[in-house]
């Protein structure tokens, strides 16, 4: 006994000694993770384009090059490697469906590219940026200004950069909605808020990327719909929560084949357009559709200002933007009297985001039905109470024969049992379409909806009360 | 002297008193010349009583008002000039003279020798030679009696009403004169004096009028004494001046139908009077003058000027051959359609939906791509602008091709592939104007594939292409309509063909369409009984009923009857609260308000109960849809329902209702049925400043395509845009949606018997009834379809064989 009582002790002991040293050397790992994440520099190279102008002759271009390098080191310190091409445009395009076939990026840790074009348009010099991420093979938003004097094009171009700029965060830690990550270059300190990692309620979006036994990158996920909403900063190290539609978008986190990452982007001041489709069938645009945008952080919060209700046009879609300078907004979509999806949504994030709904109609038809039950109860209920009003004053006259012709008609009138048929019909049918076509949601749904519509029709055209308005119909002829 | 004569009034006055006091069987018995001289030689009893008897000079007529409401009284005027009021005496009129006539035939026959007969005869002279009286508010001894001899005059109260009615006539008090002797014809018509005052009376008031300006009445005056009296002194004058004021008035207001027809009045009264010619002459040489400037404008090719010319001219002087022979050759050359409305096309109103008057203007202004053509349970298109179309690729192409050249009454300039193009394009483009959501959800790409060919590929195959292709044509060539012309009196409306029919077609057509407005449809019926429109597009039921089957005239039924229907505004108190829809439908006795308000004694077959805005000849109509029947008790009890739901009162809900004021009765029942149940109603005439949020709107309408025509008529839009479904419930929404999405016919017939059931149960809207639509013509046009769809159906084909009326007005 005491032999096993030790070698339990030992056991409990060893494991415990094991696990410590398990939680050191992890660590230990973070440690060596961290140090080597925040330290590292961005390796940036800016491309500019300019198109073909007297004005822009050779020598404005190196001077403007010069200073815009200048402007950015004095922002960026020595979080970046820079360097700073220059070409003449020929032909190349930043459109959202063109550029990656005419600038394509290639997966390089912490490397950026930034390719910028130089235009000349009706007298205005016409600037467009897009920020490449080489960690996570991501495009970043178009960026266009407009300006009047080629004087101020490298203040432009270093303020252009700045926005585009994405910081690339390493998800160390899942806990629930609770997110802990490393901001790549996170260690330097910046006075110029422009380019720092963090901004107070930045926001960020998550990129999986999975590799090979080799450690290969041979799967680049981009997660719709799902944001991480910046908290707090100490260094590098960065708390933030996650915005989702989904349940746990992001699993348990990273292992030795999966890193998770996230990008930091400032959204543009221009809506996107949400598309709403229906699950499994793609090319089946959802018409018509409730859309109430509420402008808050977190599902729990309040909405920071006046909710805003839209309709999906012809082709499902709906133009949404942001609501009370609030960046991040949620979407909740109504089929009738039905919430079919609550998600968060960034507009200005992308041009158009794709949104699967299931399939409402079944529910829907059934919800039509019942508030024509509804209303016909209303008017029968109504007619009961007119008839029964009728019969006892009859009865209280003491004219037995018109009571008894009145109590005929009365008995006439649809009554529980009618409406219990109508229901049953239209549950049974609404369900059996609902479980064909494999929405087990809705067919639950109008279950309880026509529990509630039974419940009323017994509160209301409750059969005791015909007895009961027998009875006193009788009392009253019997005492006179 | 004097003294004494009323002393022995006013002792007669009391011994006929005393005597009465009595015994009132008893007779006088005394010998008739010794009675007169007791009378007029005994002494004064009271001598007080005499100065009560007030002297005539100081009594004043009584006023009308005392004398049709007072007592009736009759003065007694004494030979002293006093008066005794008494109360009305017989025999009447002409008591003494009558008491006198009497007396001197008993006189004549003697007194008889029977001592009996004796008594009966001395009695009787007793009688005559007095007049019975009575006091007016004596209590005690009422009746006297009075010596004849005494007595001046008797003014009786019919006396008295005559001499008001003549100070009333000389203070033109003309109203309080006509009602005295109305009173008097009513109590004795023959009374003497009474129709020389009366002929005074209308004489004086025609003269007054005359003065006043008012000179048709002041005609009518003279007219009423020429029928009483024709000879009186100077009414031949009056007539004849008045008249010819009257015809001046006419003439200057170019009213010559009006001029012609007092002519006509005064030439039945005084044929040969100098004024009836002067007058004739005058109208018969405005008429040479402006048929002349007709067959001048005839010559230099004004055909337009030309007819229009002799129109007036028809209107002036009718009767002349010449003018016939001109108006027949100008006006088949030249034709005019005059049209009858209520309302003409362009008026200003703030009905915020399409008017009788909208709707014909489209129908013949806007052009589409297609066009119904005829209505049996659906709608049947044709086109005139295509030459062919046809869907392929199992109706995700249509292949259209052009009409490139028209019949002769119907010239037009040929719409080119590219001008379509460029009208879809614009109805494509959400940035445009002319944007239509419902046919950009249907068309995916134009491909013009030849100027006169065209190919549209939808990215949904449409159920019925016609139907969303037949928007009106939005083009940059104005030539393909019918044009408005800007008219600057807003009673009349103007429409030309563009392109006129050439000069030398085997058989002209209407040309032009005048509608004129008139303020109600009785006004628009006798317009076209006197010649001067030639159409009537819009004809209520009861006329209908009662000129079918008339030679003269040509009623033609539409196919399509009219649905009234009441709509809820979406969004307001009423579209939430199903209970108050209910209430308001269930207070309404339908039936009845359809026969009594609508029908008017129509046929009852003319006009039937609806429970939907669908024609319930449509296929879309769902025959089991179960009527409600009016029950003002359940409709009293959903409204406490709804107040209860609403926490307070109901608040007055506002009705725009549309600019026809034949509807009238019909609302103002509606409403007073509401009212009963305690829901209050105010109008919004189509005049009145728009209000801000009405609530209800009374309409019209005549819905030729549900598949179309059903979502925006629930939205209150004129488009069909998704966006406008956000007012609506889910449910609905996506009912209306996937109609539009319906692929086969069985299906979207089904949604549509849904849709009538449920918008029926929910009381989206209150459907009311439908009623069969009529148009009437006059004979001499022809070509109207036999059953047309609207009221300008073929009108390119119209012809109008010229007439003109000729009767005498």
């Amino acid at each position: 006994m005491k032999f096993l009582k030790v070698n339990s002790l030992s056991f409990l002991t060893l494991s415990l000694i094991t696990m410590l040293g398990l939680i050191e050397l992890r660590a230990a790992e973070e440690d060596l993770i961290y140090r080597e994440i925040a330290t590292l520099k961005y390796d940036v190279k800016i491309q500019l384009l300019w198109e073909q102008h007297p004005s822009w002759t050779q020598d404005f271009r190196n001077t403007m090059q010069s200073d815009l390098k200048n402007r950015i080191q004095r922002s960026v310190r020595d979080s970046w490697t820079l360097s700073i091409a220059d070409s003449t445009l020929n032909g190349q395009k930043i459109e959202p469906h063109t550029d990656h076939s005419a600038i394509s990026l290639q997966h390089k840790l912490a490397a950026k590219t930034f390719v910028v074009t130089i235009t000349h348009q009706a007298g205005q010099i016409q600037i467009a940026i897009r920020e490449g991420d080489r960690t996570t093979q991501q495009w970043g938003l178009i960026r266009r200004q407009q300006i009047d004097d080629d004087r101020f094009l490298a203040a432009s171009l270093h303020r252009l950069i700045g926005e585009s700029f994405r910081p690339v965060y390493q998800i160390s830690q899942i806990q629930r909605d609770q997110i802990d990550m490393i901001a790549i270059a996170g260690e330097w300190t910046l006075d110029d808020t422009l380019f720092s990692c963090f901004q107070v309620q930045g926001l960020a979006r998550p990129v999986i990327l999975y590799r090979d036994l080799d450690q290969q990158l041979q799967q680049i996920q981009t997660l719709p719909l799902t944001y991480l909403s910046m908290d707090s900063r100490l260094r590098a190290r960065i708390t933030a929560r996650l915005l989702s539609a989904f349940p746990a978008p992001l699993g348990r986190g990273r292992s030795n084949r999966v890193s998770i990452w996230a990008l930091g982007e400032r959204p543009l001041s221009q809506p996107t357009t949400v598309k709403l489709v229906m699950q499994g069938a793609p090319d089946h645009v959802l018409m018509g559709h409730r859309v109430v945008i509420q402008p808050k952080r977190s599902l729990k919060d309040e909405p920071t200002g006046e909710p805003k209700e839209l309709l999906s046009d012809r082709q499902g879609q709906l133009s949404v933007s942001a609501l009370n300078s609030e960046e991040l907004v949620w979407l909740y979509v109504w089929s009738g009297e039905a919430l079919l999806a609550r998600v968060p949504f960034i507009p200005g994030w992308a041009d158009q985001e794709i949104l699967t709904l299931p399939d409402d109609s079944d529910r829907l038809k059934v919800e039509g039905e019942l508030e024509r039950l509804r209303a016909d109860l209303v008017a029968d209920v109504s007619r009961r109470a007119i008839s029964r009003i009728r019969i006892l004053q009859e009865a209280k006259r003491g004219d037995a024969d018109l009571t008894s012709r009145l109590r005929v008609r009365h008995d006439a009138l649809p009554n529980r049992q009618s409406y219990q048929s109508r229901l049953e019909i239209i549950q049974e049918e609404g369900v059996r379409a609902s479980l064909k076509s494999g929405n087990r949601i809705a067919a639950s749904r109008i279950e309880k909806a026509c529990e509630q519509m039974e419940s009323v029709i017994n509160r209301f055209l409750n059969p005791d009360r015909d007895v009961e308005l027998k009875e006193e119909a009788d009392a009253l002829l019997k005492s006179l | 002297m004097m003294i004494r004569v009323v002393f022995s009034v006013v002792l007669t006055c009391s011994l006929t008193i005393a005597v009465h006091a009595q015994s009132n069987e008893d007779s006088p018995n005394e010998p008739t010349n010794a009675a007169d001289e007791n009378e007029t030689t005994a002494p004064a009893e009271d001598e007080s009583r005499v100065t009560d008897l007030p002297l005539h000079e100081d009594l004043s007529i009584p006023t009308a008002q005392e004398l049709l409401t007072g007592p009736k009284v009759t003065w007694i005027i004494l030979n002293n000039k006093r008066v005794v009021i008494s109360r009305p005496i017989t025999p009447r009129p002409n008591t003494l003279e009558i008491q006198a006539e009497q007396l001197l035939d008993m006189k004549l026959e003697g007194a008889p020798t029977n001592p009996q007969k004796l008594e009966v005869f001395q009695d009787r002279v007793y009688k005559l030679r007095r007049i019975r009286g009575g006091f007016i508010d004596a209590v005690e001894s009422p009746e006297f009696l009075i010596l004849t001899s005494l007595i001046e005059s008797i003014w009786h109260h019919e006396d008295l009403m005559l001499k008001r009615a003549e100070i009333l006539t000389a203070e033109e008090e003309f109203d309080s004169a006509y009602d005295l002797l109305f009173a008097l014809r009513h109590i004795d018509d023959d009374w003497p004096g009474l129709n020389e005052t009366h002929q005074r009376l209308i004489f004086q008031n025609g003269i007054f009028l005359r003065k006043q300006k008012d000179f048709n009445a002041a005609l009518g005056r003279f007219e009423q004494l020429s029928k009483q009296n024709s000879d009186y002194p100077e009414l031949s004058q009056m007539l004849a001046v008045t008249t010819a004021d009257l015809i001046d008035i006419a003439i200057a207001g170019e009213d010559y139908r009006r001029a012609r027809h007092f002519l006509h009045r005064l030439g039945q009264k005084l044929p040969v009077h100098p004024t009836v010619t002067q007058q004739t002459d005058r109208l018969k040489s405005q008429m040479q003058q402006v048929l002349n400037d007709a067959r001048s404008a005839s010559r230099s090719g004004d055909h337009r000027n030309a007819v229009m010319l002799c129109t007036k001219a028809t209107t002036i002087w009718p009767y002349e051959t010449a003018l016939r022979d001109s108006y027949l050759e100008y006006a088949s050359t030249f034709q005019i359609l005059k049209v009858g409305v209520i309302q003409p096309a362009g008026s200003k109103d703030n009905y915020p939906f399409p008017t009788k008057a909208d709707l014909r203007a489209n129908s013949i202004i806007q052009r589409s791509l297609f066009e119904i053509h005829r209505f049996d349970d659906s709608s049947h298109y044709h086109t005139s602008l295509l030459e062919q179309w046809e869907p392929t690729e199992l109706g995700r192409n249509l292949d259209l091709t052009l009409q490139t050249t028209f019949d002769y009454w119907n010239p037009q300039t040929p719409l080119s592939a590219v001008q379509l193009a460029d009208s879809l394009r614009f109805q494509l483009d959400p940035d445009h104007p002319f944007f239509n959501e419902q046919l950009s959800g249907f068309i995916e790409e134009i491909h013009v594939r030849s100027p006169y060919r065209l190919e549209l590929k939808f990215q949904r195959t449409p159920l019925r292409p016609e139907a969303i292709l037949s928007q009106p044509i939005r083009t940059s060539n104005p030539s393909i309509n019918w044009v408005a012309a800007v008219m600057t009196n807003p009673k009349h409306a103007l429409y030309r063909r563009a392109i006129p029919e050439a000069q030398d077609v085997p058989q002209p057509h209407v040309t032009e369409i005048h509608e004129s407005s008139f303020v109600n449809h009785e006004e628009i019926l006798r317009a076209l009984f006197r010649g001067e429109i030639d159409y009537i597009p819009e004809l209520p039921v009861e006329h209908a009923s009662q000129l079918e089957g008339k030679s003269d005239w040509i009623i033609r039924k539409y196919q399509i009857p009219e649905t009234h229907f009441i709509q809820i505004r979406p969004g307001t108190l009423l579209a939430e609260n199903s209970e108050l829809r209910r209430a308001m439908l269930y207070a309404l006795d339908r039936e009845e308000l359809l026969r009594t308000t609508i029908l008017n004694g129509a046929p009852a077959q003319f006009g039937r109960l609806t429970t939907s805005v669908f024609p319930s000849q449509c296929r879309a109509f769902n025959p089991l849809v179960k009527e409600i029947s009016s029950d003002p008790y359940v409709a009293r009890s959903l409204t406490l329902a709804a107040e209860k739901a609403l926490k307070g009162k109901i608040p007055t809900l506002r009705m725009m209702i549309p600019p026809d004021s034949g509807l009238l009765p019909a609302i103002s029942r509606i409403i007073e049925n509401w009212e009963r149940i305690g829901i209050k109603v105010v109008i919004v005439t189509s005049d009145d400043p728009q209000p801000e949020n009405w609530d209800l709107a009374y309409r019209v309408i005549t819905m030729t395509e549900p598949l179309t025509q059903l979502w925006p008529l629930l939205t209150t839009q004129s488009m069909t845009r998704v966006a406008d479904l956000q007012i609506l419930p889910g449910w609905l929404r996506q009912e209306l949606i996937q109609l539009e999405l319906s692929t086969n016919w069985n299906d979207a017939r089904s949604r549509l018997h849904a849709l009538h059931q449920s918008l029926w149960s929910e009381v989206f809207y209150l459907p009311l009834w439908e009623v069969d639509r009529f148009s009437l013509a006059r004979r001499n046009l022809t070509g109207l379809p036999s059953s047309p769809l609207h009221p300008y159906q073929n009108v390119n084909r119209w012809v109008i064989s010229p007439w003109f009326d000729q009767s005498r007005p």
